[in-house]
């Protein structure tokens, strides 16, 4: 339980990253890529916009109680 | 909770201040509420009671029950503090708390000393996955209470927080649940009818399946978590959809071949009625005047006959 809060921060920094890289692509596949990764993104913020409200306290207690990662 | 990514503070700093309040909230303002009457029986000189010690009270006082309703801790106010050593329990707690939240991470203990042979290909595989290192955080926070640390007043908090199960957690189960519903093959459900298989099933499942009747036998949501009979029972309606669809299909093929003989009958019919003679009287109104009589022209056919001209008797041999 701990790591859900940290698979969620790296999930969206992934999708920075390859938003990030994809931008200025002009080729189709890449464009296509960039289309799918950006309706990934809005899923996963749904997704998350969804635990946070019922069990977002006790995820974020999880991960503080976790003393190797705390930060 | 309020956490806000678009706020000017970074996500650690409401991180910190939500777990404060939540702190403070759930276990600090249980300590400082005690009932009147229980108050006089209670003889707590240790502020971290263990779980051997805190077992006869919880009888009657859970010190870190959840199950409660959260108006109360939000009021805290209407209920006397009585008892000098549970709100310094609650105080201390606080500080604890504060105090692990200024800490730094535990370093994590060393890789290379813990895995000598990390970069060692021909090593074998599974005695490297054996040492390979995970982070007991239960056993770290077991060792603060165990030493008395600065930090053993939150391992109660700990406790009770990494014992809830991985898998409660709703969204989660959700996502298993649909997938038992919906199946692989209905795509096309839409997502109001998902919501509402869903709602009926775990409905039924709380309610000891008062939906499905007496009859365990007959219950049809005692085989719906059963994925083969779900695939077994999806293949038959198909084999029944695709025969009646074959028939349906045969069916309609036989009706637009008599509609197109029927058509091309009566087509026929009228054609025969205007164009062609079919009948003897026709026949028999026929004149020879109709005819061209050229005798002249026939014999000369009958002179340019690709057959070879007759031989005379000169001609022959002998004779």
């Amino acid at each position: 339980m701990e790591h859900v809060i940290t698979v969620y921060h790296e999930m969206f920094d992934h999708r920075d990253d390859i938003m990030r890289a994809l931008a200025k692509k002009n080729t189709q596949w890449q464009e296509d890529l960039f289309c799918a990764v950006k309706l990934a993104g809005q899923k996963l913020s749904k997704y998350c916009a969804e635990v946070t409200p019922t069990m977002g306290m006790l995820l974020i207690s999880a991960h503080i109680l976790d003393p190797f990662q705390m930060s | 909770m309020d956490i806000n990514p678009e706020h000017e503070t970074s996500c650690t700093t409401q991180y910190t201040d939500a777990f404060l309040k939540y702190v403070e909230n759930e276990y600090c303002a249980k300590h400082r509420r005690v009932p009147v009457d229980e108050a006089e029986n209670v003889q707590c000189r240790n502020p971290v009671p263990s779980a051997m010690a805190s077992a006869s009270r919880q009888l009657s006082f859970a010190p870190y029950d959840l199950s409660g309703d959260d108006e109360e801790y939000l009021t805290p106010t209407n209920v006397p503090e009585t008892q000098a050593g549970r709100s310094d329990h609650a105080t201390r707690l606080s500080t604890s708390a504060r105090l692990y939240l200024n800490s730094l991470p535990e370093p994590p203990k060393n890789w290379a000393h813990m895995i000598p042979n990390l970069n060692d290909y021909h090593s074998d595989r599974m005695e490297i996955s054996s040492t390979l290192w995970i982070p007991d955080i239960t056993n770290w926070w077991r060792q603060q209470e165990e030493t008395h640390s600065k930090y053993a007043d939150l391992s109660n908090v700990v406790r009770d927080i990494f014992s809830i199960i991985q898998n409660g957690v709703e969204v989660e189960s959700s996502f298993s649940l649909g997938r038992d519903v919906i199946g692989w093959r209905q795509s096309k459900t839409a997502g109001d009818t998902l919501h509402e298989k869903v709602v009926v099933r775990q409905f039924t499942g709380a309610s000891h399946g008062i939906l499905a009747g007496k009859d365990p036998e007959s219950d049809t949501t005692n085989h719906e978590n059963d994925s083969e009979m779900n695939k077994a029972g999806e293949e038959r309606k198909l084999y029944r959809l695709a025969k009646v669809h074959d028939f349906l299909k045969m069916w309609q093929g036989s009706q637009n071949l008599s509609a197109t003989q029927k058509e091309s009958r009566a087509q026929t019919r009228q054609l025969t009625a205007i164009r062609c003679i079919s009948d003897t009287a026709a026949i028999v109104k026929a004149f020879w005047s109709f005819f061209h009589l050229d005798g002249a022209a026939a014999f000369e056919l009958s002179e340019r006959s690709p057959l070879p001209p007759a031989l005379s008797p000169k001609d022959i041999p002998g004779g």
